[in-house]
This record gives C-alpha cells, structure tokens and sequence, in this order.
C-alpha cells in the first residue's frame, strides 16, 4: 500500500501524497496489527497485545492501539460473553481512546452484520441495545460515551443507507447518544471509499457530505467535528495538511465546529501521547503557509492555548462519578461554554 | 428530492459495499460460533427480504416474465427454494461427517451440481474443474460472496433448482418460511465439536465450511432480489401492489434521508 501511495507521489502534490500516505498507514495498523505486531500463535492477553503496541513510536501507537482493541474483541470466544474488558486496571490509562475507539468499531460492526440490508426497526432496535449493553459492560467508568461514538463510524462506513434508521433508534434509546451518532459519521466521511484517495476534492466532497447529511444542525456540528477530528489526528505530523483543509473551509461560517473537532483531536493527542508534546507546537505557534494567520489563530492556535490552559487539566483528573474525561470530547461543545 | 442528492447517496451506497468487502477481507477470522450465528443471521435477512417482496402479490404479477427465457417472480423464489433445499441437504451431510470426527471434504462435482457461468454451455464446464479451482484458491472469498450476489457476472442454475412456472404464490409464500425454518432448525440444536472443520468443495463456489455455505446461499438470495427487482420495473408490469411496495420504500428511503427525521 504505501508502494502505490509512493508510485502516485509523480502524479499528486506533495502534502497530497503525504495525506493518502498517513491514511493508509492508519489503516494498515488498525487492520493488520497481528502482522505488525507478530502476535504468537497462541493468542497473547489483552494487556500483553497493548504493551507490543505501546513499544512502537507515536503516530503508529495510536492506530496500532485502536488495532489491537478491534483484533482481540472480534476474535474473542463468543460462548462466554465478554465483560469488564477495558476495566482491567492492568490497562494503561493514556490507551483508552485508541482501545474503546477500536473495542466500539467491533461491536457496532458486529451488531449490523448480524442485520442484514434492511433491518425492521425491532430487529435494530434490539441489536442497539445489545450494542449498548456490552459497552456499558466493557468500558471502564467514564470512557462508555466514546464506544458508543463508534457507532456512527461503523454505520457511516459500512451501511450509510441505514445512517437515519440507527440515528433516529439510537436517540429513542438514549438522547444523549445521538449526537455521539453524528460525531462517528463525521470521522467516517474522513475514511469512506469516495474520500480516501485525496485528490479531485476530496477535502471538499467530504465537508459537503458532512453538511448535507446531518439532519439538523446539532448533528451538523457533530459531523464537522468529527470530520476535522479525523483530518487532525491522521495528519497530525504534517500540519500543513490541516491548513489547506481549513483554507478551503473558509467562509463556511463553520469555525465553531472545525475548531472544536481540531482542538479535541490535539487534545486527545496529548493524552494518547504524553511525551510527543513537540509535535504539537505547530499548532500552538501563529506561523501558517497556507491558512491566513488570521483563520490559523481563530480555529486553531488561540482555542489550542486555552484548551490546554483551562480544559485538558479538567479532563484528565483522577476519575470521579459524573466528572467528564477525555471521552466526552467525542462530543461538540459549543466554544463559548467550553472557554467559559 | 434534486438529482444531486440522490446521486449523494447511491455514491454512499456504493462507498458502503466496498468498504463492506475491504472490513471483510481485512477482518481477523471469526471465531467458530460467532461465524456461524452472523451466517445464519445473514440468511434469515435474505429471506425476509424475499418474503417482503412476495408479501402483497397478486398471482398474475407472481407469474409475469418480461420476455421468454427470463423468469418471472414466481420463479425466482421456486429457485430460491429449491437451491435452500438442495445445500440444506449437504449441509446436513456435513454435520454428519463432524459427529464422526476428524476432517472431512465433501466434493460436488458438476455431474451433481451442474450450475454455470452463462454463455459457456453446460457440456463444457467440466473440463474447466482445473483452471475453476486454481482460480478458487486465489480469489478470496470475500470475493467470491460479492460475485454471486451482484448480477455482475452472469450464472446458470443447476439443473436440479430448474423452477416450474405458475406455482400458486400463496404456496410459495408458506414454503418460504417453512423452508427457513426447516434450515435454522439445523442450527437450534448442539452441534458437533469440529463442525467448521467439515467442509464441502465445489469448483464454482471453492471451498467452504457449514457457514460460508449459508452465506452462499444468503448472497445468492440478494443477487435474485435484483432479479425481481428488474421484473418489477418492466413498463409491462401488472400495476399496483408489488410496484408501489417498492416505489414506496425507495421514497420513504430517500425521504427519511433528505429530510432527517428524527426521534428527539
């Protein structure tokens, strides 16, 4: 895969090549991590899988860790249910994006094969609330919002013409996840075959799905976010990527959400990654070569600041009941109550 | 409903099935039980989908053919049937095999299941065992699944699931759903240990354990839908209940999509 994205590095400009290049390494290490990571042929622990993950460098962790959560549930024994999976304390703290991401991923996507084409609503209805009951079950406290947020990725990814079906059930089950819905559709139209390869506007045609498939604007906030969510985190060593998306945002009157789904990102980044702080000086530094200074400080230098200044120390306090955690910045947040 | 959002979302659709096809190759292989409840999931799908479409039919529209040598809807599900019944037979061989342990391969040869790809006459096919099952061991399964269930790559059917014309649809309709049952029923009780080790080749279908059988036959329930699907659409169509079934879930479909309802 990466031979093919060098092959097309004659025929795309350069930052071009470097995006399919990071997407396909996303994707190779999230789905053949057994091979990167040369599982034994008897199946290593949970714990064991996430310290081989942890040894690789940065950028390739994180994928490698959301990988491994996707390896171990699908192939997990179905005879005993599985329960209190990423409860294990064993788990190191700063791998539960990756592992809940990749653990929801599974799940979702196991509950809709299960479905068929077209599901009746009673068939889906129990499907989601199964979906829901081995989240609950398997996540440790605080982090069950960001594998249900998987939901929407799977959906989005997989079955898009049952994209409004499982919104509409999922709010009737619990009105809070819908949004968390939304979000995961955002971070699919980053992955999704239309959009993958990164020429013909493709920054652009996944935007425009973002706004145009979102019911409302709530949901419209979520899919941007999660889009630019997903630009970020990929992009994340090469921030002139980000800048020429946002340059192309401009005007959109969208900054609200961009920023939200930027700032989350570089912020789950840090608590993915406590020791690649360097990486993100870019983002914190007002120099740009694409994006106007101007929009560069308003969407993603100045909220940056303030997020990590007023919001990332909340966030990552010693978990107690009711408190947020890095989890619920799978969500959008409206700027002005989070600056507040 | 604009034409630039309906194409939007036959993009996404197809987006949809590829991605489906890249998870599944991609995807660590599945453990034994889960294998098989998704596989029998898949099929009781399929088949409810095939009992949506003969739902409302009226005999004359169950019997409409657009033109000779295209069977009409009627047929179709007489096929569907048929195919069940003759796989639901090898499967049950193949649970047999396990009870007595160790591996086992059941090899059909075309003499006993003499299917085809169309435009290469039957008489001919057999000579192609070799390349067909060279061919097999490279193409993945995957693959092969979403050649049979896209109409993409023409096939003849074998002898044994040739359909009569005219079978009253209110018959076929309680055969439908006698026969799922009768399939699951093989499912319901315990099953042997090594269940997944028995497998049942075939030179066209490659081969398969007890589950990818099901998923064969559920693929080949989806590639007949399209089937109907476009005796549906014939302008010679008896009118009424079958064609505005379909119309009406289509606009539901795009309707629910553009507008965005929702259950806040």
């Amino acid at each position: 895969m990466q031979d093919s994205a060098h092959f097309m590095s004659a025929f795309l400009p350069g930052h071009e090549v470097r995006e399919v290049q990071n997407k396909l390494e996303a994707f190779r290490l999230f789905a053949y991590v057994d091979q990167k990571l040369k599982f034994p042929a008897d199946r290593p622990s949970l714990p064991e899988m996430v310290r081989l993950a942890e040894a690789l460098p940065p950028f390739q962790r994180i994928f490698a860790l959301e990988g491994v959560a996707h390896f171990y549930t699908s192939t997990a024994a179905t005879e005993t249910p599985m329960i209190h999976l990423l409860a294990d304390p064993e788990l190191p703290d700063n791998a539960m994006v990756p592992l809940h991401s990749g653990m929801g991923t599974t799940l979702a996507s196991a509950a809709l094969a299960r479905l068929g084409d077209s599901p009746s609503p009673a068939d889906l209805r129990k499907a989601l609330e199964d979906f829901f009951e081995l989240c609950h079950d398997n996540s440790r406290e605080g982090w069950y919002i960001n594998s249900i947020e998987a939901m929407g990725l799977a959906v989005r990814t997989l079955y898009p013409h049952l994209r409004m079906q499982v919104s509409e059930e999922m709010g009737e089950i619990d009105e809070a996840a819908q949004p968390l819905f939304w979000h995961g559709v955002g971070r699919a139209l980053y992955f999704v075959p239309m959009n993958f390869i990164t020429f013909g506007g493709s920054h652009e045609r996944a935007l425009r799905a973002a706004f145009e498939e979102a019911p409302t604007l709530e949901d419209r906030h979520n899919t941007v976010a999660g889009l630019a969510w997903a630009l970020t985190l990929v992009n994340i060593q090469h921030p002139i990527i980000l800048e020429t998306f946002l340059h192309m945002c401009r005007g959109t009157g969208l900054s609200a959400a961009l920023s939200n789904g930027v700032v989350s990102a570089l912020m789950v980044w840090r608590h993915m990654v406590p020791e690649g702080q360097e990486i993100l000086a870019p983002y914190l530094s007002s120099s740009t070569k694409v994006a106007s200074p101007a929009l560069w400080n308003d969407v993603v230098a100045m909220p940056a600041a303030h997020a990590f200044a007023e919001i990332f120390p909340a966030l990552t306090r010693p978990y107690e009941i009711g408190q947020p955690t890095i989890a619920n910045l799978f969500e959008y947040q409206d700027m002005r109550v989070s600056q507040a | 409903m604009s034409k630039g959002i309906s194409k939007t979302f036959r993009e996404a659709e197809i987006g949809g099935a590829i991605s489906r096809l890249v998870y599944d190759l991609t995807s660590p292989p599945l453990p034994p039980g889960e294998e098989r409840t998704r596989a029998v999931a898949k099929f009781r799908a399929a088949r409810e989908g095939t009992l949506a479409i003969v739902q409302n039919l009226s005999q004359e529209q169950a019997d409409f053919s657009p033109r000779a040598g295209v069977w009409s809807i009627g047929q179709n599900v007489e096929h569907l049937l048929l195919t069940e019944q003759l796989y639901r037979i090898q499967m049950q061989n193949m649970i047999e095999l396990a009870r007595q342990g160790g591996r086992h391969n059941i090899a059909l040869t075309f003499e006993e299941i003499d299917n085809s790809i169309a435009l290469i006459p039957r008489d001919v096919i057999p000579k192609l065992t070799l390349p067909l099952n060279m061919l097999n061991m490279i193409v993945p399964r995957v693959v092969r699944v979403a050649l049979i269930r896209t109409p993409f790559v023409p096939a003849l059917n074998p002898t044994a699931s040739s359909p009569k014309r005219g079978q009253p649809i209110a018959a076929l309709r309680a055969r439908a759903v006698a026969s799922l049952n009768t399939t699951e029923e093989i499912f319901r009780g315990e099953l042997p240990a090594g269940l997944m080790d028995v497998t049942l080749s075939h030179p066209i279908f490659g081969v398969n354990n007890i589950a990818h059988i099901l998923g064969i036959l559920a693929a080949h329930e989806d590639r007949h839908h399209w089937q109907i699907k476009s005796v549906v659409a014939n302008p010679l169509f008896p009118p009424d209940a079958l064609k505005s079934l379909f119309q009406l879930a289509e606009e539901k479909s795009l309707a629910d999509n553009s507008t965005g309802t929702k259950g806040r």
